[in-house]
């Protein structure tokens, strides 16, 4: 073997070290960030919608739910094209957006790449989106910025305020702001009391709470902490039937528990991996949203993937004792 | 021989591989997700179009006559160094553009070409980057 000289010692040194260096740079963190994040931008939905199609009446609803969009990549795009896909064979009227409206830079900048661009189908349809709060949407720690996010996404999206509720044909929806330290935290009271008094006062059929931060999942960010303990004991006690968030890139469907229904369906453009727990009925990583039609006391759920297939399909019955 | 040409060949195929592999991964992350079987097929043919020629380029490095040539040592030191810049600049060029550009709303998508094109610059100048550092290794070994 020929012998190597001071220059072409280093210079062998220097390239076996980064080869290394760039094989484990490469393959355990630009290869995963790549795959997991939307960046890659996205064509426009080209789908044209009969405007206003949905049904109006007071015992039926039809409603869209999807997290975590805030891309507007081409993953973003898919899903998207998809919901307006669903429209045009099963026409809603409500989109509720769990949260995650905007990534990779603020929604004053990005709201047309983010929002505009992806629902133009539906928003020309005249379909109305309501919004949870999301971790994106702010931090989970509020500073100035982050409330001035929060506070351009509610006025950009029309909604009347971080925790509110609204009301559709028999279905009383209640938009929580999981991101404000509170509701699961030290601050919890105000939220908390004020979603006890809107749950005691709904008179409707059916009660569905929409939140950012899930309190069951099986994903990469799990069962938020102490939910479980403050809002899952008030949700059983309202005979809540339904809660649904985003957070984790993942579709998961508990059984009930107490009798209310979790569901993420936060793959509205990035996907995470998920397991399956002791409350998991269906799980699924995937590009998705979830499909509901309510008629009377029954309620069916479908989420739907970015090339149109079912990954699960639910049914509930309105509770009862109320 | 048969041994230089099979480094040789192989070379060329890692330096094709490292060009086409983040596009594979973007295919297969949509692909599991749930995107059509079409959807990342711009970004691997893009990704083909500037890896096939700089698979080409890297055989001529790497082939048995150019050993001849010069030092062997100093091709295989030359090769692995530029290896190494072609591999991280292939992926993490895209990545940082993509994001940056992302973040601007600077890619019209819906032109349908701008997206692969701006992907397949990136990734040139990956292997541009890894041929200069090529003849910059030879030379300062050379000297």
């Amino acid at each position: 073997m020929a012998e190597l000289n001071r220059r072409q010692l280093l210079a062998a040194a220097l390239g076996a070290a980064g080869t290394l260096a760039v094989g484990s740079g490469v393959t355990r963190e630009l290869w995963p960030l790549l795959g997991r994040e939307d960046l890659v931008p996205g064509r426009t939905p080209q789908v044209a919608l009969q405007e206003g199609a949905w049904t109006r009446a007071a015992d039926r609803l039809t409603f869209a739910a999807v997290g975590d969009t805030g891309s507007g990549g081409r993953q973003a795009m898919a899903v998207a094209n998809r919901m307006a896909e669903g429209y045009r064979d099963a026409p809603y009227g409500l989109v509720t957006h769990l949260g995650d409206l905007c990534y990779y830079g603020s929604v004053e900048d990005r709201f047309d790449d983010v929002f505009t661009r992806p629902m133009r189908p539906l928003i020309d349809a005249g379909v109305r989106f309501e919004l949870a709060i999301g971790n994106h949407d702010g931090e989970l720690h509020h500073s100035d910025e982050s409330l001035a996010e929060i506070d351009a996404e509610l006025r950009l999206l029309g909604t009347p305020a971080r925790h509110y509720t609204s009301s559709h044909g028999p279905v009383d929806f209640f938009y929580l702001d999981s991101s404000t330290p509170g509701l699961f935290g030290d601050d919890s009271s105000e939220q908390l009391e004020w979603l006890d008094d809107a749950l005691v006062s709904s008179q409707n059929q059916w009660k569905v709470v929409c939140m950012h931060h899930p309190v069951y999942s099986s994903g990469a960010h799990g069962s938020t902490p102490g939910a479980d303990e403050v809002l899952e004991p008030l949700l059983a006690r309202r005979k809540v039937d339904l809660v649904l968030s985003g957070h984790d890139h993942h579709y998961e469907r508990t059984r009930p528990q107490d009798g209310v229904t979790y569901v993420v369906s936060g793959g509205g453009c990035k996907t995470t991996p998920v397991g399956r727990s002791r409350f998991t009925a269906s799980a699924a990583s995937a590009l998705q949203y979830l499909h509901v039609d309510v008629v009377g006391d029954r309620m069916t759920g479908r989420s739907v993937r970015a090339d149109g297939r079912v990954l699960d399909r639910f049914e509930l019955r309105a509770r009862e004792g109320r | 021989m048969t041994l230089a040409r099979a480094i040789a060949g192989t070379y060329s195929a890692l330096v094709l591989g490292a060009v086409v592999a983040p596009a594979l991964v973007l295919e297969h992350a949509g692909d599991r997700g749930g995107l059509g079987a079409s959807d990342g097929a711009d970004l691997i043919g893009a990704s083909m179009a500037v890896g096939v020629p700089a698979a080409a380029l890297a055989w001529r490095r790497m082939r048995p006559s150019a050993w001849r040539s010069g030092s062997r040592t100093d091709v295989g030191i030359a090769g692995l160094i530029s290896f190494s810049v072609l591999a991280a600049a292939a992926s993490a060029l895209p990545t940082l553009v993509l994001h940056a550009t992302t973040g601007l709303a600077a890619l019209d998508a819906d032109s349908g070409w701008a997206v692969p094109v701006v992907w397949a610059l990136t990734q040139a100048a990956a292997v541009v980057a890894g041929e200069a550092t090529h003849r910059g290794v030879l030379c300062w070994l050379g000297g």
